[in-house]
């Protein structure tokens, strides 16, 4: 036991001596949870490549980290005062990670650049508090995917408006061989949120009417309504990830998500696949949001700002915008990116930049709920699960989820 | 015992297993089947041979560094383990021969490091490692998984050193050992069950370890396998099969190591090695 | 060693106490001084730039939500421990005799404690899922389910369903530890028992017992402890809901600190869950006292 002691100690100690540093080289610390993403990854390191060889002396490192704890981990990172050189945040995130004062405004450069009156109008996202910080790159409008065969062989068409939907549904759901009309979030999660939202905002009710809560107003209750309905056809205690997956499987009739869904598509077995297409959502409003974006930490010294701003400039360049759209599959954030040629060849695509492009954007604006998005969403979540599990009515859920709120996130 | 008895035993235990195992055994099913067989209305208990394929164990390995994350895994887990061993061991000794107020003091402030809910003290883990330069390093990852395993494994071997009677050290010591002798040739040996005992749960605490893994260590070339496993969860979609693989693999050298310490949980009690 | 001064005793307590001590003080220290800082800042290294004052206790203790937190907390203790000694015990006994295969048997029984908290929540989900999962398939042949219900999205089922997956990653810490227990005690104390003509009822009360009670103590207390600040599994598959029923102290926590960026009143819950814990173990040092010195 005493040789294993020993050389457990040797052990140890080896692995406690720091790795060698390499010479000279400024190194861009990049965590990415895009890192082995298909489509995404490649869009990643062809512009690292092109960035490091304009910038010799310059290396950046990126590394995978895995989607489920990114947030988690990189909220350890920015209060530990260790965060990465490179940040790359989802959009909902964005306003909590600024109003903590972690991220650098870019005002001045993003004002020296040609990025305004280029970029996709939810650009706006990444302001907070009259600032700037960052640059979107993933906009996206929704869009209804829907498995033709089950339409066909309930002898339903593609619907136009949310009564055709829920009638659709309706038809097409038959439980017991398992098929359901909609695949969604049917288990308690903040996604529940942008669900309801496409309804809701999709037919033109809010329920923020200048800085009040109006959950209560009749045109929002009716929506939320539709919704409730709509929730009905669609298997319980499902999480969005498990949702897409039935839909691929060829379990679902039709399934509200945003444009990601077409690359994953490919998943799907060759005779679901043919069946498995994609339309606008059957609503007035085509709604959407900001996926991502890139921005910069606040701690940076002078030298490391400049760098990292000439890769957020590369990243937004016409070529490197160019081949995002190409490669990822996805809506730009500059706009014009597809040609009309390449919008014949690919009409998917076409459709999804078009939704992109006139997307409203479901997310709140108020500052104070934007800077509390993950609550207000969560307490949302809880009365979204109230609606599938209770038997009250849409306007008592309501009416107490409006009270919770104006007790948790008061408006100023 | 007859031999009647002791297949019925053998029985029940099978039994036991093989209920207590069901969840491992549908790991293993979603792994070998293509996925929608899994997620269906009625899916089989039994599935027909024809279907079983390894492509997920292969597909798994071959796209993702699993075998480095596994050879982390043991790596990190055997030091924690060695190095816990030692130090509860010790303790453990301490707190069983030396009674006095500030030992049972020591001993029960031991378990206060129990009570920290883990949600806070990963941001406090992080600062104090990165300040100690012990972030991105196995060497970390082991100190932080011994100081969680070391207070249990003290008071675990403390019990056996309990059970092994004073007057044993007393006897070796006039056949004219030393202090330390009479320990490590007389004592030691006879509290096998209990070191083997705290060798498991010290492996398993580290091998199934996933905040330090995941706080302490950005590099993906010294991933553990349990935040490597999280890699499987994309964003949009979650590769079901995969990560059955790779779960159903990360059974593997845990079990190994269960039969291999599993013939020194038997005491040399039991054969009545002590005239009481 | 016997003989040698106590000092020796204190130098070999020493590893142990600094290498719990060393990385316990800080965590400690942070969470106390976030506490008694009111703001929603999580810039735990820029503490001295918020305000002193007991304002998270006073909005923790007096919300409702802390305390239903408490409740489900408990219930989720008693439901967890309770049971899984109970399989812990009957598995230990069990797998003390000795018979063919029993190297590979005790292996196995010992194996779901090795699944790692991810694959634990997964697995369940997918067991338990309402329209697609094994279970219900099972429950639907056999007459007793008409509906697909989704155990982990139901408020009634949600909290049973939790636990279940608790127990089956929990009970063999029990096994192993009073297996290890069952193996101390001398094959000559149940002969002599047998010769008085003590019944296996008695054999187990006059001699298993007493020479289990000790190590059962020990796990009671630390296991129930580990569920106290268990996560991993609840947040994976109900996320501490539906609508708040399995949201146990730690998830509570969890979501104060990372979701809603309020460290302080997460370090608030977090001293009041400490304080529960501390509660706990002062319950049980008579009995831990007795057995251990």
């Amino acid at each position: 036991m005493m040789r294993m002691l020993a050389a457990a100690i040797i052990a140890l100690g080896a692995s406690l001596l720091p790795a060698a540093t390499a010479a000279q080289v400024v190194t861009l610390d990049f965590p990415c949870w895009q890192a082995e993403e298909p489509g995404f990854s490649d869009w990643w390191r062809g512009l690292i490549a092109d960035y490091e060889s304009k910038h010799p002396g310059v290396k950046i490192k990126l590394y995978s980290l895995p989607f489920a704890s990114y947030v988690n981990q990189l909220t350890v990172r920015f209060a530990g005062n260790n965060p990465p050189d490179i940040v790359l945040l989802p959009t909902r995130n964005f306003a909590s990670f600024a109003s903590q004062g972690w991220l650098e405004p870019l005002d001045a450069e993003l004002k020296a650049s040609d990025i305004p009156g280029h970029w996709s109008k939810l650009q706006s996202e990444m302001s907070w508090d009259g600032k700037s910080y960052g640059v979107l790159l993933l906009p996206y409008g929704n869009l209804l995917y829907y498995n033709e065969q089950i339409l066909r062989a309930a002898n339903v068409k593609v619907p136009t408006t949310p009564d055709e939907w829920l009638d659709a549904m309706a038809k097409t759901t038959h439980r017991d061989q398992g098929i359901f009309g909609l695949v969604t979030t049917t288990a308690e999660h903040p996604n529940m949120f942008i669900d309801a939202a496409t309804w809701v905002l999709g037919e033109r009710q809010d329920w923020l009417k200048g800085n009040h809560y109006s959950f209560t107003d009749p045109g929002v209750v009716a929506a939320m309504e539709q919704f409730r309905k709509s929730l009905g056809y669609a298997p319980p205690g499902t999480s969005s990830t498990l949702a897409r997956q039935l839909f691929i499987d060829g379990k679902a009739a039709f399934l509200r998500d945003g444009p990601w869904v077409w690359a994953t598509l490919q998943k799907a077995k060759p005779e679901i696949r043919v069946s498995l297409k994609m339309a606008p959502l059957p609503f007035a409003v085509v709604t959407g949001g900001a996926s991502n974006g890139l921005h910069m930490p606040a701690t940076l010294d002078a030298q490391k700002h400049k760098l990292v701003w000439e890769f957020i400039l590369l990243a937004a360049s016409p070529a490197w915008q160019e081949k995002y759209v190409q490669l990822t599959a996805s809506p730009a954030g500059r706009v014009g990116m597809i040609s009309a040629a390449q919008a014949k060849a690919d009409p998917h695509l076409a459709a999804i930049t078009q939704a992109a492009e006139q997307a409203e954007n479901l997310f709140p604006q108020q500052p104070t709920l934007r800077e509390n998005f993950t609550e207000f969403a969560t307490l949302f979540s809880r009365a979204v699960v109230r609606m599938q599990s209770s038997s009250q009515s849409t306007l008592v859920i309501l009416t107490n989820l409006q009270k919770e709120l104006v007790d948790a996130i008061p408006l100023p | 015992m007859p031999a009647a008895r002791r297949a019925m035993l053998a029985l029940a235990a099978a039994a036991v297993a093989a209920i207590v195992l069901f969840p491992v055994y549908w790991m293993l099913l979603t792994a070998l089947l293509p996925g929608e067989l899994t997620r269906s209305r009625a899916p089989a208990l039994l599935p027909q041979w024809s279907l079983l394929s390894v492509d997920a164990f292969a597909a798994a390995l071959a796209r993702k560094p699993v075998l480095t994350w596994v050879g982390n895994s043991i790596m990190v887990t055997v030091g924690a383990t060695v190095l816990s061993l030692a130090i509860a061991t010790l303790a453990g000794y301490s707190l069983s021969r030396f009674k006095s107020r500030a030992q049972q003091g020591a001993g029960f402030a031991l378990l206060a490091s129990k009570m920290l809910p883990s949600s806070l003290i990963v941001i406090p883990f992080f600062i104090g490692f990165s300040t100690f330069g012990l972030i991105d390093s196995r060497g970390g990852l082991i100190l932080a998984n011994a100081a969680v395993g070391v207070p249990f494994a003290t008071w675990l071997i403390k019990g056996f050193f309990d059970s092994i009677p004073r007057e044993i050290e007393l006897a070796a010591m006039l056949d004219g050992c030393n202090g330390w002798q009479a320990v490590w040739y007389v004592v030691l040996p006879l509290a096998r069950p209990g070191l083997a005992a705290c060798a498991m749960y010290l492996a398993i605490v580290t091998w199934s370890d996933f905040v330090f893994a995941r706080t302490l260590v950005s590099n993906p070339d010294l991933w553990m396998l349990t935040v490597g496993m999280q890699s499987f969860l994309g964003e949009y979609l979650v590769d079901w099969s995969s990560l059955m693989a790779v779960g159903t693999l990360s059974l593997a050298p845990v079990f190994v190591l269960f039969l291999l310490l599993e013939p020194f949980l038997v005491s040399g009690m039991t054969q009545g090695a002590v005239a009481n | 060693m016997i003989g040698r001064s106590r000092w020796m005793g204190y130098a070999l307590l020493l590893p142990a106490v600094i290498a719990v001590g060393f990385l316990v003080a800080y965590p400690l220290y942070l969470v106390v001084a976030t506490s008694l800082r009111q703001g929603k800042s999580l810039n735990v290294l820029h503490l001295s730039q918020l305000p002193l004052g007991l304002g998270n206790y006073r909005l923790v203790l007096g919300s409702e939500a802390t305390w239903h937190s408490v409740g489900v907390t408990l219930v989720y203790l008693v439901g967890t421990i309770g049971p899984a000694f109970a399989i812990g015990l009957v598995t230990a006994l069990l797998l003390n005799r000795s018979f063919p295969a029993r190297r590979w048997l005790r292996s196995f029984i010992l194996l779901p404690w090795a699944v790692p908290g991810v694959i634990v929540s997964i697995v369940f989900l997918w067991l338990l899922d309402g329209s697609f999962g094994i279970v219900n398939a099972l429950l639907r042949n056999a007459g007793w389910l008409s509906t697909d219900l989704a155990w982990f999205a139901t408020d009634e089922t949600a909290l049973g369903a939790v636990i279940v997956a608790t127990i089956w990653k929990c009970y063999p810490f029990f096994t192993l530890t009073l297996l290890a227990a069952l193996q101390a005690i001398p094959a000559s104390l149940y002969e002599a028992a047998q010769v008085d003509g003590a019944g296996a009822w008695q054999r187990f009360r006059f001699v298993t017992w007493p020479g289990l009670r000790a190590a059962a103590t020990l796990s009671v207390i630390l296991n129930t402890l580990w569920a106290l600040r268990e996560f991993d599994i609840i947040y994976l598959t109900t996320g501490g809901g539906p609508d708040r029923a399995t949201e146990t102290l730690a998830v509570r926590i969890y979501q104060e600190a990372f979701a809603f960026f309020r460290m302080g009143t997460a370090s608030a819950l977090g001293v009041l869950t400490m304080a529960l814990a501390a509660l706990l173990v002062l319950v049980s040092l008579r009995p831990l006292r007795r057995e251990y010195f």
